[in-house]
């Protein structure tokens, strides 16, 4: 394996009694594409804003043992030196493009800001380097659209526009917040399709955020359950739908409708809810749902490795370290 | 539109339904012009009793306003709404007041459908005051056997929303709308805004509730898969229009209009392996607003089927030689 782009380890963030991200640890290699799958509030975007320092400092603590971007350290990197790198080497892509862009400046101007701005291009190159990036995103009849505003755009379109903001830095790095779920099934299936053929072109690295299981199944290589704000299992995509090791990872599966499946076979709900995350959990955080729990689960379990580049975070799985 | 077997009243009924907006506004010339959204444009759907009937489409198709124009939420353009053989149509809100306690409606975001300010034992009692339906202490019995039904603690009665989660407040509002024992429900997305590990357990109570009050239900979903295990019936809508309808395993297994084929194969599926050789998307582009006028078949634009006759006809929704599956497309008509 080459070496990685992003490694962190050990990264917690605080807002005040609120911990919300629990010793998190992961890798992205170049060309790779790590799913991060969880509910609402299980910290999967609070982990990758903290990543990329988009926390305000003074409403959040970010601490890890490790946090780095092709070797270099971010937790000492100035904001400027941030803003440069999340313009330039890591894009980024969220749920709501109508939220992320400005509804005063057209398309085009905004995508030619950041060529501005992280490229040093002039006006004019950045103007028809803006209506290119349109066109490779798909969006029809570049040159027009590029003189329009945010809100003559649709939803799928919209969410185009904001890829080609993303990739006019030429990332290594992308991180997709959720890009699809507030699209129609069609247009998310163009969508997915877009992003990986400008990964397979480009080999950037792709963070896929998502709670959708079966999205995930498309998008991702490798796939990180979190619960609770930390991360319950990883495995290789495969793996991890064919053989899930974490009760709640086999929960999440055996809970969702699928369309490949006859009527009479119905998913079985978990019973319960997640956590609330403002009170201090003690003990595995998905004891109080899981099926299997037991004497041990009321001290939380590490993440243990069970080779083939699985984890997972259960004390049943303890007697078969890897 | 009624099956000859099935004599008996449908619960539910529209009949050639449109809805229409018209928005006035100036255009770049400062001239004022008017354009009109049909939201939906000529539905016939008939639901029996004891049926649960999904209506599946993408964002704008009109699904969410056919719920509501069944429920009279809406106002009809043209065409009629029946409810239990009773024509709603042009009843006013004073008249149809009485008959509400009888179809209700339970939204997505359980966090904008319940009134924070109320304790829930309140929300739950006020459709049977306001309907004279029960005294004081009777609501108050049937509130604590409502909350037990939908899986909550009858002592949670005064608290508030805020003290319940996304799962426990959609029980609420499902609570709510069974409570004065309605006859039909319009449940619209009401799983979409929850967790995954909660949406199951909801469609269970669901399910329980149909059984246990004997309920008519429609769906509204943008879920296929969702879909393929709730409903009875399937109705898919594209553009203000019914294009294909029929069992769950008829159109999920075998879909005959380009539209529903194209959706359904839009769909993932939670198996990596399987999503590796899934082709490429096949559907280009996106609907047209419902506010362009269109002539001949509304999906011709963006079908790889598309014929001449497209262009020149609009296809009606025909039911095939099994009398249930029917669909809106020439490729399918005699």
């Amino acid at each position: 394996m080459t070496s990685p782009l992003l490694e962190v380890k050990d990264l917690d963030v605080h807002f005040g009694a609120l911990h919300a991200v629990r010793a998190v640890s992961f890798s992205v290699a170049p060309g790779e594409t790590l799913g991060v799958v969880g509910e609402s509030g299980s910290g999967k975007s609070t982990t990758m804003l903290a990543v990329l320092g988009l926390h305000p400092k003074r409403q959040g603590t970010v601490t890890a043992s490790r946090l780095e971007f092709d070797g270099e350290d971010l937790l000492s990197k100035s904001d400027r030196a941030m803003r440069d790198l999340r313009g330039r080497r890591v894009g980024l892509i969220f749920q709501d493009p109508l939220a992320a862009l400005n509804p005063l400046m057209t398309v085009g101007r905004q995508i030619g800001e950041v060529l501005v701005r992280h490229h040093g291009l002039d006006k004019h190159a950045s103007r028809a380097e803006a209506v290119k990036l349109l066109e490779r995103t798909g969006v029809p009849d570049p040159l027009r659209r590029a003189a329009q505003f945010p809100h003559q755009f649709s939803g799928g379109m919209r969410q185009r526009v904001m890829i080609a903001i993303a990739l006019a830095g030429r990332p290594e790095l992308l991180i997709a917040d959720e890009p699809t779920t507030a699209l129609d099934v069609t247009v998310q299936a163009e969508i997915v399709r877009l992003i990986r053929d400008i990964q397979q072109a480009s080999g950037m690295g792709l963070v896929w955020i998502t709670h959708d299981l079966a999205l995930m199944a498309r998008v991702a290589d490798r796939v990180m359950v979190m619960y609770a704000g930390a991360v319950v299992e990883e495995a290789p995509v495969d793996r991890l739908y064919a053989t899930p090791r974490h009760p709640y990872t086999a929960g999440l599966l055996g809970s969702i409708a699928r369309l490949d499946q006859p009527r009479g076979v119905r998913a079985r709900a978990i019973a319960g809810t997640p956590p609330s995350m403002d009170q201090p959990i003690g003990g595995c955080a998905f004891a109080p749902r899981c099926p299997l729990r037991f004497d041990k689960c009321t001290v939380a379990p590490p993440l243990i490795p069970l080779g083939d580049g699985v984890r997972a975070a259960c004390w049943r799985l303890s007697g078969e370290q890897a | 539109m009624i099956d000859p077997v099935d004599t008996r009243l449908p619960v539910s009924e529209a009949v050639a339904l449109k809805v229409q907006y018209s928005s006035r506004r100036r255009n770049c010339l400062g001239r004022l012009t008017t354009t009109t959204i049909r939201a939906v444009d000529g539905v016939d759907l008939t639901i029996r009793p004891g049926e649960a009937v999904a209506l599946v489409g993408e964002s704008g198709c009109g699904k969410s306003t056919l719920g509501r124009a069944l429920l009279r939420l809406e106002r009809v353009s043209e065409g009629a709404v029946r409810f239990a053989g009773s024509d709603l149509t042009g009843l006013s809100e004073a008249i149809l007041r009485p008959i509400r306690r009888n179809m209700q409606m339970v939204f997505q975001d359980p966090f904008s459908s319940l009134n924070p300010r109320m304790q829930i034992g309140e929300t739950l009692a006020e459709p049977l005051l306001v309907h004279g339906l029960a005294s004081k202490a009777e609501a108050r019995a049937r509130v604590a056997e409502i909350l037990q039904i939908v899986g909550l603690d009858p002592a949670v009665a005064g608290r508030h929303p805020h003290a319940f989660s996304g799962g426990q407040r959609q029980r609420i509002a499902i609570a709510r709308a069974v409570i004065a024992r309605p006859k039909f429900v319009v449940a619209d997305e009401p799983i979409s805004a929850l967790d995954i590990s909660v949406q199951a357990q909801i469609l269970d109570l669901f399910e329980d509730l149909k059984e246990r009050f004997a309920l008519t239900y429609l769906f509204i979903s943008h879920d296929l898969a969702v879909v393929r295990h709730i409903a009875d019936r399937v109705a898919v809508m594209y553009l203000g229009r019914i294009v294909e309808e029929g069992s769950p395993e008829s159109v999920f297994d075998n879909p005959l209009h380009p539209y529903t084929q194209a959706l359904l194969a839009a769909v993932p599926s939670p198996d990596p392996v399987r999503e590796r050789s899934r082709p490429n998307p096949v559907l280009r582009g996106e609907p047209p607003s419902p506010a362009t006028a269109v002539t001949g078949c509304r999906f011709r634009g963006r079908c790889a089927h598309a014929m001449p006759v497209c262009a020149m006809a609009d296809p009606a929704l025909a039911r095939g030689a099994d009398g249930t599956h029917a669909v809106a497309c020439f490729l399918h008509h005699q």
